[in-house]
């Protein structure tokens, strides 16, 4: 009965591995790939289950996509000379507010993150959080490393020896 | 009363933030770990493998092989050292029979004689696991130091020579390496 196609006033229903339900419009929803898939098909009635993702990490991605949604709707309203500047500054913006959101996040929120966008197949939350954890990374010892991530080294000492002598370049 | 409830808030913070707790980052799947090496310099890639045996794994499947000794003065010791490394990481991705998305080797070396069939089998080897980007640059040692000092930067010359029909004839040369005799 329904049309497969996005409307600007209906609305999803997500449901989080917890249980809590979320009411996301279609238009937002759209930034994830599986949902956007799932709309297509006309398969969206009733409430959709996302197994995968805890409510903490829904309402992350929900706030995300939310804030890229109105970025859109925003950009689509001046279209004269004047667009690319303002576009310019928009993408300033937008760059700044995703390192506060991200910033704002911990260890294990952005490891749900990463899991949850991936799930959902929303592909620039997931190159943001990467990004992170790559940021987080960089300019650390492999032991500064171990640390942050209560990372335990499963190797004998003599086999951590071989493995630092075969990467040895990348010490140097 | 509500002092216990403080500590207790307290007590939450602490497990929230993590400290002392799980190591989730390695139990993210591959391609995930792979994503975020793809923001990171070979070089720390490279190092992140003496993490623990799963990041040893994760560096050796890796699809984006980036080997760079471009401007490094070194040993012919070191440079073999450096050989023997891209071998072995070559040959150990290939053995898990996936395809490889890039390789890319910049290297300074003292003779091209001792290279040409290590780049001739690299070649072969990242044909026949259908490498997307090939980018190979070889310099002589001595031609470095004689006139060309001023090479800044490798630019990336990938003509896309992995696909196709390549692989079998090995007589177009070395890809792009770049041979001054």
């Amino acid at each position: 009965m329904s049309t497969p196609s996005v409307s600007v006033n209906r609305v999803l229903k997500l449901k989080s591995s917890d249980g809590e339900i979320f009411e996301v419009k279609q238009t937002v929803a759209v930034q994830s790939g599986v949902l956007k898939q799932m709309m297509e098909d006309g398969c969206t009635e009733g409430e959709i289950p996302l197994n995968n993702v805890d409510s903490p990490t829904l309402a992350k991605i929900i706030e995300w996509c939310n804030k890229h949604h109105d970025n859109d709707v925003e950009g689509r309203v001046l279209s004269e000379e004047r667009e690319k500047e303002k576009e310019k500054e928009k993408a300033a913006d937008m760059k700044k507010w995703e390192s506060e959101f991200i910033d704002a996040l911990n260890r294990d929120e952005i490891y749900f993150l990463l899991t949850g966008s991936n799930y959902m197949d929303i592909k620039e939350l997931l190159d943001c959080a990467a990004q992170k954890v790559a940021d987080m990374v960089k300019g650390k010892t492999p032991e500064a490393i171990r640390e942050m991530f209560n990372i335990q080294s499963d190797f004998t000492e003599e086999e951590e020896e071989a493995i630092r002598k075969e990467n040895q370049w990348a010490f140097d | 009363m509500d002092r216990i409830l403080e500590l207790n808030v307290i007590d939450l913070k602490i497990v929230e933030d993590g400290i002392g707790v799980v190591d989730r980052i390695s139990e993210l799947p591959d391609f995930i770990i792979h994503h975020i090496m793809s923001y990171l310099s070979s070089e720390k890639v490279a190092q992140m493998s003496v993490l623990s045996r799963r990041w040893n794994y994760l560096r050796i499947s890796f699809p984006i092989l980036v080997f760079n000794r471009w401007k490094k003065k070194s040993s012919r010791e070191r440079t073999d050292e450096f050989l023997r490394f891209v071998d072995a990481s070559i040959l150990s991705f290939c053995e898990l029979q996936v395809p490889l998305q890039k390789f890319r080797l910049c290297i300074t070396v003292h003779d091209v004689e001792g290279v040409t069939s290590l780049l001739d089998k690299w070649i072969e080897l990242a044909v026949a696991h259908e490498v997307k980007e090939l980018d190979l640059n070889v310099k002589m040692d001595s031609d470095s130091e004689a006139d060309s000092d001023g090479d800044d930067d490798v630019e990336t010359d990938g003509d896309g020579d992995g696909d196709g029909d390549g692989g079998g004839g090995d007589g177009d040369g070395n890809g792009n390496s770049m041979y001054s005799a």
